[in-house]
């Protein structure tokens, strides 16, 4: 039974005092509001004849007082009426049974494919449509992690830099171009991954978290200082971009080589590139998706879910919970840095400034917003987080404030994340299915 | 199916820093049989289990599987290599499963060995090859027969969170069963079952055995199950085997009743002061028609009680019949869903805790939940919070004049004082609120005879002297009797006896309620 429930049932009769304490809450809610809003925005620093001055701008403050004392009272009120029969509920699947869900990814895989070259396929949209992937993958690689083996992990980037920063050495010290360089990039990352994993998974959620944040804090200010071998805050340029079969998608070859215009008779053109880039993320979102999605529906997947309920029943069913720890840490870890080597084959420089916290953060964000667990739900959350504050643009400065007020409204309505209905990964043949119904009959 | 083997429990022992939670524990038991394991609370009973089953590594002493094809030294196997290599099986006292996840996905979790035990089968599982996909089809049917064995095949693809207690319960078995083990440990499997669900159990027990010969080791309070299955028991009691042999044998046994019931204690003190409150004073906390559930199902269907001022009340009666949740429910925890409680006069229903203990109410849950990391005086500080601040020196001279040992230990981290000080320290903490009814729940868990009695004195001139009411519950139901004024008996939820102390002490259904399970 959830707190909100015990809750409601304490508070079935409505009688006339928890209007008053609603109010009153709401009212400290907005006091503190207050308390909080008077100097990070109530006052601003002028210019007063040339020395600075303080303008008081009580808007500034008494409108979010307003907010937090309307949503206040809002929220207690609904808590206090939607009793377990009331409250409304969303549906489900809204598409389950109605659509087969092979034919809605088959057309998934027809508009992504064909995209590009629509009318819709500018040049920014489809670079946008990169981006989206990378956070897709990425986003199903953290899921392995958080959502399904339940490790917080809050230095996932670190793998991501590994991937990045192990093609942008390995084409710049020894020429490996993007295909040669991938499966070493995997390898390095699957590697880190053991390693941290290894000391850190007998900890369990707030320390872990710690620990992993600390992880990839480390990296980053590693591949700062190691100006040597990283370059140091200047980071690595001039990263060779993935060939198209060994032809440069490019106006000439650096060295002599074929370009993909000499192949195919085309004039080149700047965009070439971006939708060559574009489907080698659709590729490589795609690879991920369906071995995450196997693994999944896996025995592999299922110890990892069975380790998120509870770890000394995963032991007594004679799993070893470190080794399936580790498993998830490094396939998690793999992933990260299949999507960091296509980062750097796509951008053709990298800093340590593409792998701070806040992508972390982002990326955790995709996987709980999403609904833990969900694969679906990454897709969906990955576009929300991109295209939003994208969309939000116009409105400069305030884009993050949108933004999170668009995540807290998420959360508030959906806490359990968007898709928040689990799929069993295997399901009962059907005549267990027939015998239930027989069994209702009786 | 199961070939013959038997487990040797070889003089195990088990230490917890100063506390002897098991030693010396010596018995075999084979595939194919039943045997119980009984005692008391705090007896050792999990230790045991969790020795035996791998996640303790015990301090002494070794548990040996002999099977046609293999030997093995249990307690040297990691706890997740014994299911495999021992082939023992186990469930947990607070049921543990994968409760976000399907039915069917619990007992597949299983047959992780068969679907995932090498690399070879995960790359097969990656690519879905057709040997693949005939070996998740026979998983599955070997699950979806557990399953209808134990009536859960409608319920295949509910999650397991969602079935209601006795069929979480059931499936638990069925998960441990789908490790194909020569022996499976059952932990209190019957706790929270109904009378008709524990017959039951004990029936499907029975045939499990004997259908697929496994050896069954059961971890059980409700002694109609425990009289009905079993082929063998063994008794603990502190930690150590004071009788084993067949369910006849037991029952009469003098040696199992005074562990169960105590030995008759007499005390002056008691007697004296029962003898001063007649049952005259006026009423302190009215309990009428309480009903408390967990979720699953109702805890408490009902339960009328009554204290009265000065007086003090036992609350008895087997694991799992409901005895701590009527404590947790006075401070709202769970809620409870029916019934009203008054203290002193006043409503109290669903008060929240911190608020109860403004009212005068201090609670001394099971477990003691002192803070380990502040030293003693520290403790007694913080119970003190809510009292005036001129009485503080009183209060503690008193809590020191009643526990010495806390004196001389006052600067010392509490966590590292043993078990019966730490007890001590949690009742001391608990006078300091200066409550007028305090509640005690088990305070002679895992403590020594001896040390239990200095409790119980303890609870007898804490009353004495300050007429403070109290309410305790207790396991060692002769300690809870010669002590108390006034007794209540739960059994499943109910009150099924009640009734001044010293009669209680010396009826028959008192003994049946407790050793048999269905009396009353």
């Amino acid at each position: 039974m959830s707190l909100t429930e015990t809750e409601n049932m304490t508070s079935a009769p409505p009688c006339p005092t928890l209007s008053t304490a609603a109010l009153r809450s709401a009212a400290m809610a907005a006091a503190l509001v207050g308390v909080l809003a008077l100097p990070l925005a109530g006052v601003q620093l002028i210019d007063v004849g040339g020395r600075p001055g303080l303008e008081l701008r009580p808007l500034w403050v008494v409108l979010p007082m307003a907010a937090a004392f309307v949503l206040r009272f809002a929220l207690i009120r609904a808590r206090l009426f939607d009793r377990p029969g009331l409250a409304p509920t969303l549906p489900r699947n809204p598409l389950a049974g109605r659509i087969p869900a092979g034919a809605l990814l088959a057309l998934a895989a027809v508009l992504a494919i064909l995209f590009p070259l629509s009318p819709l396929g500018g040049r920014y949209e489809i670079d946008l449509a990169s981006t989206f992937l990378t956070y897709v993958m990425l986003g199903w690689g953290l899921n392995i992690v958080v959502g399904m083996a339940g490790l917080l992990d809050l230095g996932y980037v670190a793998f991501y830099a590994a991937g990045a920063y192990t093609f942008a050495i390995l084409n710049r010290d020894f020429g490996l171009g993007f295909w040669q360089a991938l499966p070493l990039c995997v390898m390095v990352a699957t590697f880190l991954g053991v390693v941290l994993g290894f000391p850190v998974l007998r900890l369990r959620g707030d320390y872990l978290a710690i620990v992993t944040l600390g992880f990839g804090e480390i990296i980053r200010l590693f591949l700062v200082n190691a100006a040597r071998v990283t370059g140091g805050p200047n980071g690595i340029t001039g990263i060779a971009r993935p060939t198209f079969f060994g032809y440069e998608v490019a106006a000439r070859a650096p060295d002599g080589g074929g370009t993909l215009a000499d192949l195919t008779g085309l004039a080149f053109a700047p965009t070439h590139r971006v939708i060559w880039i574009y489907y080698i993320a659709l590729l490589f979102a795609a690879v991920v998706g369906v071995v995450t999605w196997r693994l999944r529906n896996m025995a592999i997947g299922r110890s990892w879910e069975a380790l998120r309920e509870d770890e000394l029943a995963v032991a007594a069913m004679g799993i070893n919970p470190t080794t399936a720890k580790l498993q998830a840490f490094a396939i998690g870890a793999g992933v990260g840095g299949l999507a960091g080597c296509f980062f750097a084959g796509r951008q053709g420089f990298i800093s340590p400034e593409s792998f701070v916290f806040m992508e972390s953060a982002v990326l955790l964000a995709i996987v709980v917003l999403g609904g833990l667990g969900s694969h679906l739900g990454v897709v969906l959350a990955a576009a929300f987080l991109v295209f939003m504050p994208e969309i939000a643009r116009s409105f400069a400065e305030y884009r993050m404030l949108f933004f999170g007020l668009a995540m807290v409204g998420v959360m508030v309505l959906r806490p359990g994340g968007l898709i928040s209905h689990r799929r069993p990964s295997i399901l009962a043949p059907q005549g267990a299915r027939a015998r239930k119904t027989g069994g209702a009959a009786r | 199916m199961t070939q013959a083997a038997t487990l040797t429990i070889d003089g195990l022992g088990m230490r917890f820093g100063g506390l002897v939670a098991v030693e010396g524990i010596s018995f075999q038991v084979k595939s194919g049989e039943i045997t119980s394991i009984i005692g008391p609370n705090g007896a050792g009973k999990t230790t045991l289990f969790n020795c035996i089953t791998g996640f303790y590594r015990p301090t002494a002493g070794r548990v040996l599987l002999e099977a046609p094809d293999r030997r093995v030294e249990v307690t040297r196997l990691r706890r997740h290599a014994v299911a495999r290599r021992a082939g023992i099986a186990r469930t947990f006292q607070n049921i543990r499963l994968f409760k976000g996840m399907s039915v069917l996905e619990n007992l597949a979790v299983a047959w992780h060995d068969v679907l995932a035990g090498s690399l070879g089968h995960q790359l097969a599982g990656m690519f879905n090859t057709p040997g693949h996909v005939r070996r998740e089809a026979e998983v599955i049917d070997a699950c979806m027969g557990w399953l209808d064995r134990f009536g859960l095949a409608a319920r295949a693809d509910d999650l397991a969170g969602s079935l209601p207690y006795g069929l979480q319960r059931k499936l638990e078995i069925a998960r441990a069963m789908c490790l194909r083990p020569r022996f499976i440990c059952l932990d209190e499997p019957a706790a929270g079952l109904n009378s008709d669900e524990s017959i039951e159990l004990a029936a499907e027990l029975m045939r499990l055995r004997q259908e697929t010969g496994v050896g069954v080791l059961l971890i059980e309070h409700d002694m109609g199950v425990v009289m009905q299955a079993s082929d063998n028991i063994v008794v603990m009691e502190h930690g150590r085997h004071i009788a084993s042999g067949r369910p006849d044998e037991i029952r009469d046994n003098p040696a199992v009743i005074s562990a169960y019931l105590g030995e008759e204690h007499s005390r002056g003190g008691a007697a004296i002061s029962r003898l001063r409150k007649a049952g005259t004073s006026p009423d302190l906390l009215r309990i009428e028609g309480l009903r408390v559930g967990y979720g699953a199902g109702d805890v408490l269907h009902g339960v009328d009680l009554t204290v009265r001022e000065g007086q003090i009340v036992a609350l008895l009666g087997a694991n799992g019949a409901g005895k701590s949740t009527l404590l947790n429910a006075l401070f709202a925890s769970p809620l409870p869903h029916g019934g009203r409680v008054s203290f002193a006069g006043r409503q109290i229903t669903g008060l929240p805790p911190h608020e109860g203990a403004g009212l005068g109410i201090a609670h001394v849950p099971e477990g003691r939940h002192i803070m380990p990391d502040m030293t003693v005086f520290e403790n007694l500080q913080l119970g003190a919070i809510l009292a005036q601040p001129e009485s503080f020196d009183r209060d503690l001279d008193a809590v020191y004049a009643l526990f010495p040992r806390l004196h001389e230990r006052a600067t010392q981290r509490a966590g590292t004082m043993s078990g019966g000080e730490q007890q001590m320290l949690a009742i001391g903490r608990a006078l300091m609120q200066r409550p007028r009814l305090l509640l005690l729940d088990e305070p002679s868990l895992g403590l020594a005879p001896l040390i239990t009695d200095q409790i119980f004195q303890a609870i007898s001139r804490i009353n004495a002297e300050t007429g403070m009411a109290i309410i305790v519950v207790e396991q060692s139901v002769q300690h809870a009797l010669a002590t108390a004024d006034h007794a209540y008996v739960l059994r499943g939820g109910r009150i099924a006896l009640s009734g001044p102390a010293e009669q209680l002490a010396h009826s028959a259904e008192l003994r049946n309620a407790y050793l048999t399970g269905h009396a009353a």
